[in-house]
């Protein structure tokens, strides 16, 4: 297992490297560069030059690049462009808050994905059964955004019972979890549903009743780990996809996460921010993929032994 | 022993529903079990001998199957009478099973330890430790050589006659008064095989154990059991003292059975086999059932189903003509 | 008997009853009012603030004049400076400082804090933004004592006052910087209202009453600033009682604002003309009758009628008419049939195809999108087809700065609202000719020397009369020669919770909206 793991970390390099250079790339070949969008609205060329100069800007981009890179591995993240401020902090507190937020949306999708997957699968072709299954069929078609306000509407405004975002404390990150949740939801419910049908189906569940186990022991101890399998391997890419969709829920509800910060980035062309934030995403995302697949083996003895 | 049979059962009736079909898989099928034996039922696949077993262990699953008519006494109590929960504390403490295929019949993702512990518990009011301790010794029992190493592996690591043995272990831990075994030797090899039924005489021995085993193997029937129940087509054709069925089979279908089991002795080179198929299950024909394939077939018996006839001591046969020699 | 005293209750109850809504109107002390942003502040230095942290500057800083908050023109009023003389030659000024006033940081504000801007921003590196304000307009400024500040200028100028109450000429303590180093752009100190406490990016900017304020105490405790970038959520905010005051909303919402009990809709007329700006260097728009043309085209009532929900006004120039300078000449009429027939003496009866780029998100300038597709069918009744080509906000001002031989755009949607409240900030940078791009903003290449002398005749005027004489000239020669397709001014909807009263709305037509001592709330 160990020599495993240390194979899949040394892979992070090259995407380290990758992702860099492509925020970087892909930022320096929009047209317009941050010295233009700092100097505002009112100025003249000299003002914006002698930005450029100060922020390096006017350095040719291979030296732009490996200057970044350099203090990237002395572990500094650069300074932000627009505000002057060491990004490293900023980054920080961004991601706590949108990992707070996707692995809040990831346990409601998962707690409620389950439940609602394993009772369909339980009373296959019942009203339940084809109710959730439509619900969760929406669900995965409904864009963030609109869910967003219309979840604030009715429970912010109308029903005054959760906060209309803001905040970063757990009570006003349930709407925006339940947002950004309900697409990894509805996916899990249907791929729990399918899972479990095929386990009910199996002998061993036959021989959990024929000694006398009743139908909620047999259903949550026996069958539902051996549900949870095909569902472990999906749960990695899953926090993938909330990390990722997290920028229009944090746009709606006003949550100061990675999502805001790499929007205004971009806008500003505010190269350090985007960079680091980009990187910093894409480690989480490996690694979070990683500790899925050890995972994996939790689930399912025989790949740990074999 | 007593002369209260362990398990009665009156005029069984299972179908299934399939594409707006009913398939009658047991349609009127009696025997009593008595305490102490080991009754065997013999027939071929499709002949209603598992759906027999599932129907009296109440596992019949629905949709799309159903036990629609008959009672099943165990103990004196009509099992169909009881509730679910009622029906939970039979299953396991007083009539357990033993599955065709052991490589699936235990959960993949647990420990065979976990997995006994687990069910002892339940049936049998122990503590974990009492239970694992139980586990062990009935381990032991069955002649597993290491029941340390055995309860802390998961199943796929087991072979398939070390796992047979497990699953015998289990059932019997849980000290069940009828131990049902559905074919428990056909998936393993003959040096297996061998091993598992002389295990479970020993153990029936032992116990005192009332077995009832399902086999479509007749010389697993004459090494192993007492009394024996043919089947064909969902319905019981001859049931016998063993010796009795082997000396002198009275049903047709029962000869034709002896007759095709291959012999060192015979200098034939083809097998014998019996002509023709078994009938729809879904469309039955109204007299007997075997009449398609019967050399001794009358007029008479394509109009309704014989009854029983007893054609000897405790040996009935259900045929209008048992004990006619066939032409 | 009884007829008396009924009558005498009466009118005593009458009395009172006039009397409760100046009970009820009497300021309260207390509360915090939170007010939406529309995304971090970038920093709080005043010379080089860029747009969001000129809210906490507006609260916390202040320059020797001000824009006098709830009037609707740009009217200027003395802060700091408690009064002013003009030399006869309109090149000095001298200011007297108001006495006893003191930074947050209870250090006295005394000339040397202003000459302390004027050293930054006239020397060293001109990064910040106080410079364009002010080089080439102040020679030289002395201190002669505490209390008195004199700017000599190179030539008179009508406007300098407007200059000097920009937020961008407010003074931050000096001592403050002393004491903080490099992180003084983000601890500002003024003598202002308020004091700065704190600022979490991606939470809030909080300020407290400043209680020795020289104005007298504000009611307010605090003052709280969130960023709230979309807008539907900052209406639901403001619905939930979590913001007091939410900037920035559309024209849709003001009904569900005015249904709501709780709830008001603030509208006041913006500082931004809307045109299209026509590449004179590119054919057809280097004929004039052709730029004519489009502007005959156009009906302006019915853009503001039906587009703007008739809170747009339409302009006859470039300016606003909240923006001092504005003349009020006559707008282009509607009149297809002269378009056509200029287009014909042009000979391009036949009409032509043009591309007109712009952002089309409605952020930067609202309904931009909708307005375009509307001229399109306008243009297209006179043959004329108008492509659009929509492009992101950064995009699109890298490529408006190209030099002439490089420029690619055709036309594009333009405005440009001035801070400083007053013309020639407009069109020093928009229609000058020194101003084409790269220099400036004027993406029309519009050079008439006949424009250029009347504007800097006018900025070199003493008398105000005589200033918006020549302005108006000037805004008669820019209609005529018409690089632009001049359009309207669109109203500035904000919404507030009905207890926060007399909460400053940008006075110069801005988009931001602030407290000061005289902002209290209703609790």
């Amino acid at each position: 297992m160990l020599p495993y793991i240390l194979r899949r970390l040394i892979h992070l390099i090259p995407v380290m490297i990758g992702v860099t250079l492509c925020s970087f790339l892909l930022l320096k070949l929009a047209p317009g560069d941050p010295a233009e969008v700092l100097a505002g609205i009112e100025a003249n060329p000299e003002v914006i030059e002698a930005i450029r100069r100060k922020h390096g800007l006017d350095q040719p981009l291979p030296v732009q690049y490996f200057y970044y890179l350099g203090n990237l591995m002395l572990g500094d993240f650069g300074k932000s462009i627009s505000t002057g401020l060491d990004v490293g902090p900023m980054m920080w507190r961004a991601l706590i808050v949108t990992l707070k937020l996707s692995a809040l949306g990831l346990v409601l999708a998962l707690v409620v994905g389950i439940v609602i997957g394993a009772v369909a699968a339980v009373r296959q072709n019942s009203f339940f059964d084809s109710t959730s299954m439509l619900f969760a069929l929406f669900g995965a078609a409904m864009p963030n955004f609109w869910l967003g306000l219309l979840l604030m509407w009715t429970l912010s405004v109308t029903f005054p019972i959760f906060p209309a975002g803001g905040g970063t404390d757990l009570y006003s990150l349930i709407l925006p979890a339940i947002t950004l949740g309900t697409g990894a939801m509805a996916l899990i419910a249907r791929m729990t549903r399918a899972s479990m049908l095929e386990v009910i189906r199996q002998d061993y569940i036959r021989t959990a009743y024929a000694n006398g186990l009743s139908p909620p022991i047999v259903i949550i101890r026996h069958a539902l780990k051996n549900a949870m399998i095909p569902i472990s391997t999906v749960i990695g890419l899953q926090f993938g996809y909330l990390l990722g969709g997290s920028v229009a829920t944090e746009i709606v509800f006003a949550v100061p996460g990675v999502g805001q910060l790499l929007v205004d980035g971009i806008l500003a062309r505010d190269y350090p921010v985007v960079q680091s934030t980009m990187l910093m995403v894409a480690i989480i995302f490996v690694l979070v993929n990683l500790i899925t697949d050890i995972s994996y083996a939790y689930f399912d003895p025989r790949i740990r032994l074999k | 022993m007593s002369s209260q049979p362990l398990l009665s059962v009156r005029d069984l009736q299972t179908q299934f529903v399939s594409d707006g079909r009913v398939i009658k898989a047991v349609d009127g099928v009696s025997f009593d079990v008595r305490p102490g034996e080991i009754l065997g039922i013999v027939g071929e696949s499709g002949s209603g001998k598992s759906v027999t077993a599932l129907s009296v262990m109440g596992l019949i699953p629905w949709p799309p199957g159903r036990v629609v008519g008959g009672s099943i006494m165990f103990e004196g109590e009509d099992l169909r009478a009881k509730t679910q929960a009622q029906m939970r504390r039979v299953r396991g403490a007083g009539i357990a099973m033993v599955f065709q295929e052991p490589r699936t019949a235990m959960n993949p993702v647990f420990r065979i330890g976990e997995q006994m512990t687990e069910v002892i518990m339940l049936h049998r009011k122990m503590s974990r430790a009492e239970a694992s301790g139980e586990a062990r010794s009935m381990l032991d029992r069955v002649h597993i050589a290491e029941p340390g190493r055995v309860m802390s592996a998961y199943p796929f690591e087991l072979s398939g006659g070390m796992l047979q043995r497990v699953m015998i272990a289990m059932e019997l831990a849980l000290r069940p008064r009828l131990l049902i075994a559905d074919e428990p030797t056909t998936a393993l090899d003959v040096t297996i095989q061998a091993q598992i039924l002389r295990l479970i005489r020993e153990l029936h021995d032992e116990f005192d154990l009332t077995v009832l085993f399902i086999t479509h193997d007749l010389g697993v029937i004459a090494q192993l059991c007492d009394r024996v129940m043919v089947m064909y087509a969902g319905a019981v054709v001859e049931l016998s003292p063993v010796d009795a069925l082997f000396h002198s089979p009275a049903h047709p279908y029962t000869r034709k059975l002896l007759a095709a089991v291959p012999s060192v002795v015979d200098t034939r080179n083809t097998l014998r086999s019996i002509a023709g198929d078994v009938p729809d299950l879904a469309d039955l024909p109204p007299g007997c059932r075997f009449y398609d394939r019967c050399d001794l077939r009358q007029p008479e018996c394509r109009l309704a189903i014989p009854d029983l006839r007893k054609v000897g001591e405790d040996h009935t046969a259900r045929c209008v003509l048992p004990n006619a020699i066939s032409p | 008997m009884t007829r008396h005293v009924a009558w005498l209750g009466g009118a005593v109850a009458l009395g009172l009853m006039t009397m409760l809504p100046a009970f009820a109107d009497e300021p309260q002390k207390g509360g915090t009012i939170t007010i939406a942003i529309a995304g971090d502040p970038e920093h709080f230095d005043p010379p080089d603030h860029i747009n969001i942290g000129a809210l906490t500057i507006r609260m916390v800083h202040e320059g020797l004049v001000r824009f006098k908050p709830f009037s609707d023109q740009a009217e200027i009023e003395p802060s700091l400076a408690e009064s002013w003389d003009v030399s006869e030659d309109g090149k000095t000024w001298t200011f007297t400082l108001r006495d006893g006033v003191t930074f947050h940081d209870g250090t006295p504000f005394t000339s040397a804090a202003v000459k302390h801007y004027f050293d930054r921003v006239m020397t060293g590196e001109m990064t910040n933004k106080g410079s364009p304000l002010f080089r080439g307009l102040v020679e030289s400024y002395q201190a002669p004592d505490e209390q008195t500040i004199v700017f000599t200028l190179s030539q008179p100028h009508s406007y300098f006052l407007h200059r000097l109450a920009h937020e961008a000429s407010f003074f931050n303590s000096p001592e403050a910087e002393r004491v903080h180093g490099e992180d003084f752009i983000f601890n500002p100190v003024g003598t202002g209202p308020f004091r700065f406490v704190e600022f979490v990016p991606g939470q809030h900017v909080i300020l407290e009453r400043n209680a020795a304020y020289w104005r007298g105490e504000p009611y307010l405790d605090q003052v709280i600033q969130k960023p709230v970038r979309e807008v539907g959520t900052r209406l639901l905010q403001l619905e939930a009682g979590q913001l007091h005051v939410a900037p920035l909303l559309s024209e849709e919402m003001i009904p569900r604002l005015e249904e709501s009990p709780d709830l008001e809709s603030v509208v006041t007329l913006s500082n931004r003309a809307f045109r299209i700006s026509l590449n004179t260097t590119k054919k057809p728009f280097d004929d004039i009758r052709v730029r004519q043309a489009l502007n005959y085209a156009i009906n302006r009532d019915e853009l503001t009628e039906f587009l703007f929900g008739g809170l747009a006004v339409a302009i006859p120039g470039g300016l606003s008419p909240k923006t001092a300078g504005f003349a009020d000449i006559e707008p282009y009429p509607y009149d297809p049939d002269r378009a056509r027939e200029l287009l014909e003496q042009a000979e391009y009866g036949d009409g032509f195809e043009f591309t007109l780029t712009l952002h089309g998100a409605g952020t930067i300038m609202p309904k931009d999108l909708p307005l375009a597709e509307t001229i399109q069918q306008y243009l297209q009744a006179i043959g004329v087809t108008m492509n659009l080509q929509t492009m992101e906000w950064a995009a699109m001002r890298h490529e408006g700065r190209q030099p002439r031989e490089e420029n690619k755009l055709e036309a594009s949607f333009e405005q440009w609202p001035p801070s400083t409240g007053e013309a020639s900030w407009v069109f020093t940078a928009t229609a000058h000719t020194n101003a084409v791009p790269p220099n400036g903003v004027n993406r029309a290449f519009y050079s008439s020397p006949v424009f250029d002398h009347l504007l800097a005749t006018s900025m070199a005027q003493r008398d105000n009369a005589m200033r918006d004489e020549f302005l108006r000239g000037a805004q008669l020669v820019l209609r005529e020669d018409a690089p632009w397709v001049f359009l309207l001014t669109p109203s500035v909807v904000a919404g507030k919770r009905s207890n926060v009263q007399n909460f400053v709305f940008d006075p110069v037509g801005g988009v931001s909206t602030w407290a000061n001592e005289q902002t209290w709330l209703r609790q």
